[in-house]
């Protein structure tokens, strides 16, 4: 027994430094941290939804009465896809939290429990008391670095997994936001011009029509900033496509340590985060 | 027949709701003299052309998740599965927790302490029991 603790004892300095060497190896990935959660803030955000569905009920200030049955059927076939809008929302928005949490360097700790195992090793005489914390530190290097190494491969399996579908459903939001989203404000102005211009039309009264058309330019700079907000959230799906597809890359070249990646990483993250801010500060 | 496309019924919508655009500008047209029922008309058929826009709008909206349908649901499985991954990282706290016990118990088995050993048997039981 004792030449084993002797052993190991000898062969602790090479321990050490081999474990160093190993751990110093695990990636920093702080930068895809970042992406990821600042895209998941960013696709927790779903006011841009609600107005879509809520969109046929705030036309009925424009449109004719006998529009309004028209609008209300409108209504309810787009109460039905809320659901279904808001999941397309959450997954990209669970995925980037996953993301984030396999790129992390704290994921789990095992420190305390591994200081018990040195403390129990010593209790039972294979190692002596005074190598118990030298002993608990070698084996949090081990764990740790095993487990980091682990998870990395774990990472890089379910980026290079999911990135096709992730493009896909991106893609798909795109679409939805651009044709969907920005079509109804497209529209909205139309209705606007319809309806203040048909009231014009019949007003004699010079001062009735300025304050007509003021109303009329106060919609109109209403839809400018709604449909700004929008831009800027395609803008937020894009950058988050194209950071992912760089992260994938990377990973397929095992590029991911390169200091330019990483800039790169954390410049997609600052976009997303300003660009972010800035639409909530429209909203304010 | 070929099955309308996502791409295909936005392009749709965008075309009604840009002929009632159309509309709407040759209504307030100063250049243009209509009758009464000639503007009650058009207005109509303004109404109704942006109101079709938003209807193929909408199922354009249906379309496009259809069309994304397979990878939502792959991207959810494969999610599921990375938050396994996460879990297990957990579970690797636990088999500390046991192989701490069984250290235990071990030493009391080679030290030949008898009381040692029924309470690290114990200890390793309720480590196992635990995890």
């Amino acid at each position: 027994m004792k030449y084993v603790v002797s052993g190991i004892r000898a062969w602790t300095p090479l321990l050490v430094g081999s474990m160093f060497l190993f751990v110093c190896s695990c990636t920093n990935l702080s930068a895809v941290r970042e992406f990821a959660r600042n895209s998941a803030n960013s696709l927790e955000y779903t006011r841009l939804t609600e107005a879509y569905v809520q969109w046929p009920q705030t036309q009925k200030r424009f449109q004719p009465a006998n529009q309004y049955a028209h609008l209300d059927r409108l209504a309810g076939e787009r109460k039905l896809q809320e659901n279904e809008l808001l999941l397309r929302h959450s997954i990209i928005q669970d995925y980037m939290q996953v993301l984030g949490e396999l790129a992390s360097d704290e994921v789990v700790t095992y420190d305390k429990e591994i200081d018990s195992l040195g403390d129990a090793a010593a209790a039972a005489n294979f190692i002596e008391v005074k190598d118990g914390a030298a002993y608990a530190a070698i084996a949090k290097l081990v764990v740790t670095a095993t487990t980091d190494r682990w998870r990395q491969a774990k990472l890089k399996k379910f980026v290079t997994t999911s990135n096709d579908d992730l493009q896909t459903l991106l893609a798909s939001l795109k679409e939805i936001l651009k044709n969907g989203y920005l079509g109804d404000l497209k529209d909205e102005k139309v209705a606007v011009g319809m309806h203040y211009g048909g009231l014009v039309s019949k007003s004699k009264d010079p001062a009735g029509i300025a304050a007509l058309q003021e109303w009329q330019r106060e919609k109109e700079d209403s839809i400018a900033l709604r449909e700004q907000a929008i831009q800027e959230y395609l803008f937020i799906l894009q950058k988050i496509a194209q950071a992912h597809q760089q992260l994938t890359d990377a990973i397929s070249v095992n590029n991911v340590t390169s200091n330019e990646f990483l800039g790169q990483m954390s410049r997609y993250a600052k976009d997303i985060r300003a660009t972010f801010n800035a639409i909530v500060s429209m909203n304010q | 027949m070929k099955k309308l496309s996502a791409k295909n019924a936005f392009e749709l919508s965008n075309a009604f709701g840009e002929l009632s655009a159309s509309l709407n500008n040759y209504l307030f047209s100063p250049q243009i003299k209509l009758t009464k029922n000639q503007k009650a008309d058009i207005e109509s058929c303004t109404w109704s052309l942006l109101n079709a826009s938003a209807d193929i709008r909408t199922f354009a909206v249906d379309l496009q998740l259809d069309e994304s349908k397979l990878s939502f649901e792959k991207l959810l499985d494969t999610t599921a599965q990375a938050r396994d991954t996460i879990r297990q990282l957990t579970n690797i706290r636990k088999v500390i927790v046991i192989s701490t016990a069984a250290v235990s118990l071990a030493g009391a088995i080679i030290s030949q302490r008898p009381g040692a050993i029924i309470d690290t048997t114990e200890a390793l039981y309720k480590a196992i029991i635990k995890a």
